[in-house]
C-alpha cells in the first residue's frame, strides 16, 4: 500500500515554476502579497468594478496626456495652432488627442456611475464616510480636469470657458483669488492652467487615488444590499471570497474592453478644435459636464454657476452625514433613495434643458 | 498659564485673519466676458474675424457691428484703417471671404511691426520679452483659423488602428466572460439564505 507522505518546504520551493520564484522573491522584497485580500464574490461583477474602470480611465488619461505634453505649446500665441498641429502634423497626434478626449469623457461618466453605484448599495455608510468624502474630492478633481483640459485647446469655447471661471472668481471674493489673472499678472492664465492640468490636478488625484485604495483595503468592500446583513457593515462571512487580485484581473478584461471603445471612438468621432479665441463675444456652447451650471447661469446670472456647482458637490459630499439609517436594503431606505432620485431628475433636467433653452449672452458682449 | 494665553490669542488672530480675508474682502461685480466692450479698434475687428470665422451665416449682423465699432474707435494703435473700411465695403457687399481677407490684413502688423514699422510695445517679465497680448487673460490671436473638425478621413494606419481596437474589445469581452464569478448573486443568496435557514 502506497502512503503519501507531506512535502518539505524545501521541496515546495523546488517545485516552483521559474515565474512563480520570480513573483515570490519579489513579494518578499516589495510584499505584492498583500494585494491578495478577500473580496466577496458579489464585487466581481462590472457594477462593481466601475471604480476601477474609473481607474483604468485615468491611467489611459496619463499615458497619452505625457504623449501630448510632448507636442503642446502651452503659450496662447501658439496653443490653438500646437494643438491643430499634433492633430494634422504629428503621426498618430489624432489618434492620441482622441483617446485621451475620450478618455476623460469616459472618466468623469464612470467616476459618476461608481458614484451612483456606491449610493444605491450604500456603500458609503460606516465605516466608509470618510472614503466616500475622497471618492466626492476625486470627482471634483475630475471636473477640474476637464475644465482645464478644455481651456489648453485654447479656442473660443475654451477661452469662454475661462472668461466664466475668471468672472466667477471675482465673485468669491478673497477665496477667488488665486483664479484672478491679476495673481500674476505677467504670466499667461494659460501656462498656470497647463501646471494645474499636468501636475497639481492629477497629482492630487493620484493622491486620493491612493488613500481611496488603501481605505478600500481596511474596510473592505462594502455588503451587498440583497444578500443577508450580519449588521457589521461587512460581507457575509460565508459569502465565497476571491482574492483581491482575481478582482484585479477581471476589472483588466472590462479595462482591455474599454480601451478597445475608446480606440474606435477617438477614430469615429474624434474631437476637433475651434477658431484661435477672441475676447468680446460669447459664441459657444460649454462641454456637456458644465451644461447644469449654465443652465443656472441663464437664470440667474454668473452667480448661478457658483450655487450650482457648490450645490451638487456639497450634496454630494454630505450624504452619508444627512443619510444616518443603517439599513442598506433599498426597501428600508426609501427616503434616501426618493431624495437621490429627485436629485439626479433634476441635474438631468438642467443638463438637457440648456439644449432646449435659448443661450444668452451676459453683460460685456 | 501665559503660554496657554499667548497661544490662544494667536489662534483667535489667526482665525480672525482668515475670515476677515474671506468675508471682508469685497466680492468684485462680475461678468461674463469682461467689463464692457473694448475701446480698441483691433479688439473689435478681431471680435468682427472671430464672427466671420465660425458659422458666418448667423453672425453677419454681429460681424458688421463690431466691424462698425473698430472703425469708429478712438483707440486704433496697430490696425490698418484703410482694410478696415475696405473689409467693410466687401462685407456690405455681401463678399465675406474678402471681407476676412481685409479684416486679417488689417490686424496683420501686431504679428511682427506696427503699420508704421515701429516695434509694437512689449513687456518685460523675468528678463523675458511677453507680447502684451498674451499675458494674463489676454486670447493672443493674431491670426483667425477656421474650426477644425476631427478628419473622419481613414487612411491605412486608422484601418489598423480600428482593427486592433476592435479586437480589444472582443478580447475583453471573452476575458471577462472567462473571468466571471462562478455564481451569480441569486445563487449567493440562496447559498447564503440556505445555510442560514
Amino acid at each position: 500500500m502506497m502512503t503519501t507522505t507531506p512535502l518539505t518546504e524545501t521541496a515546495v520551493a523546488e517545485h516552483r515554476s521559474p515565474f512563480r520564484r520570480v513573483v515570490d522573491v519579489v513579494d518578499e522584497r516589495m510584499g505584492i502579497s498583500a494585494l491578495r485580500y478577500p473580496v466577496p464574490e458579489h464585487a466581481n461583477t462590472l457594477g462593481w468594478s466601475l471604480g476601477g474602470l474609473t481607474a483604468v480611465s485615468l491611467a489611459v488619461v496619463i499615458l497619452t496626456g505625457i504623449i501630448l505634453v510632448q507636442f503642446y505649446i502651452p503659450d496662447p500665441t501658439q496653443a490653438n495652432q500646437s494643438v491643430r498641429q499634433i492633430t494634422t502634423g504629428v503621426f498618430g497626434g489624432a489618434f492620441v488627442r482622441g483617446i485621451h478626449y475620450w478618455a476623460a469623457q469616459t472618466m468623469y461618466v464612470l467616476a459618476g456611475l461608481h458614484m451612483l453605484r456606491v449610493f444605491l448599495t450604500a456603500s458609503y455608510k460606516k465605516p466608509r464616510e470618510g472614503n466616500w468624502l475622497i471618492g466626492v474630492g476625486m470627482f471634483v478633481l475630475t471636473f477640474l480636469a476637464i475644465f482645464t483640459g478644455t481651456v489648453l485647446k485654447w479656442d473660443q469655447e475654451a477661452f469662454e470657458a475661462l472668461g466664466h471661471n475668471i468672472e466667477a472668481g471675482k465673485l468669491m471674493g478673497g477665496l477667488g483669488s488665486f483664479f484672478s489673472p491679476t495673481f500674476a499678472a505677467h504670466t499667461p492664465i494659460l501656462v498656470r492652467l497647463y501646471a494645474a492640468h499636468v501636475v497639481l490636478i492629477p497629482g492630487a488625484i493620484l493622491l486620493a487615488l491612493f488613500i481611496h485604495i488603501l481605505l478600500i483595503k481596511r474596510h473592505r468592500i462594502s455588503p451587498h444590499p440583497l444578500l443577508p446583513d450580519i449588521g457589521t457593515g461587512q460581507a457575509p462571512v460565508d459569502e465565497p471570497t476571491e482574492s483581491f487580485t482575481r478582482h484585479l484581473r477581471r476589472i483588466s478584461a472590462f479595462g482591455l474592453t474599454l480601451v478597445g471603445v475608446l480606440g474606435l471612438l477617438a477614430l469615429i468621432r474624434p474631437p476637433g478644435i475651434g477658431s484661435p479665441p477672441v475676447s468680446g463675444i460669447e459664441i459657444t456652447r460649454p462641454m456637456w459636464q458644465f451644461w447644469p451650471m449654465f443652465t443656472l447661469e441663464n437664470w440667474f446670472g454668473l452667480s448661478g454657476i457658483l450655487w450650482g456647482g457648490g450645490a451638487l458637490f456639497g450634496l454630494l459630499a454630505i450624504v452619508p452625514f444627512i443619510d444616518r439609517n443603517p439599513a442598506r436594503h433599498p426597501g428600508r431606505r426609501k427616503v434616501a433613495l426618493v431624495i437621490g432620485s429627485v436629485a439626479l431628475v433634476t441635474y438631468v433636467t438642467l443638463t438637457l434643458l440648456m439644449l432646449v433653452l435659448p443661450a444668452k449672452t451676459h453683460l460685456g458682449m | 498659564m501665559h503660554t496657554t494665553r499667548y497661544r490662544t490669542l494667536l489662534r483667535q488672530s489667526v482665525a480672525a485673519l482668515v475670515i476677515g480675508w474671506f468675508v471682508f474682502l469685497p466680492a468684485t461685480p462680475a461678468f461674463a466676458h469682461g467689463e464692457g466692450e473694448s475701446k480698441e479698434s483691433r479688439v473689435l475687428a478681431l471680435d468682427a474675424l472671430a464672427y466671420l470665422a465660425n458659422r458666418p451665416a448667423h453672425y453677419v449682423d454681429s460681424a458688421m457691428e463690431k466691424l462698425n465699432d473698430a472703425i469708429a474707435a478712438k483707440d486704433t494703435t496697430g490696425v490698418n484703417m484703410d482694410k478696415l473700411t475696405e473689409a467693410m465695403h466687401e462685407m456690405s457687399a455681401g463678399q465675406m471671404m474678402q471681407a476676412r481677407t481685409a479684416l486679417q490684413d488689417a490686424i496683420q502688423p501686431l504679428s511682427g511691426q506696427t503699420f508704421s514699422g515701429q516695434m509694437f510695445s512689449n513687456h518685460m517679465a523675468n528678463g523675458q520679452m511677453i507680447s502684451g497680448h498674451s499675458m494674463g487673460e489676454e486670447p493672443g490671436t493674431t491670426l483667425m483659423l477656421d474650426p477644425l473638425k476631427g478628419s473622419t478621413n481613414w487612411g491605412d494606419s486608422s484601418w489598423l488602428l480600428a482593427g486592433a481596437s476592435a479586437l480589444a474589445v472582443l478580447a475583453g469581452l471573452l476575458l471577462a466572460r472567462r473571468w466571471r464569478p462562478p455564481e451569480s448573486l441569486l445563487e449567493i443568496r440562496s447559498h447564503l439564505t440556505g445555510l442560514e435557514a
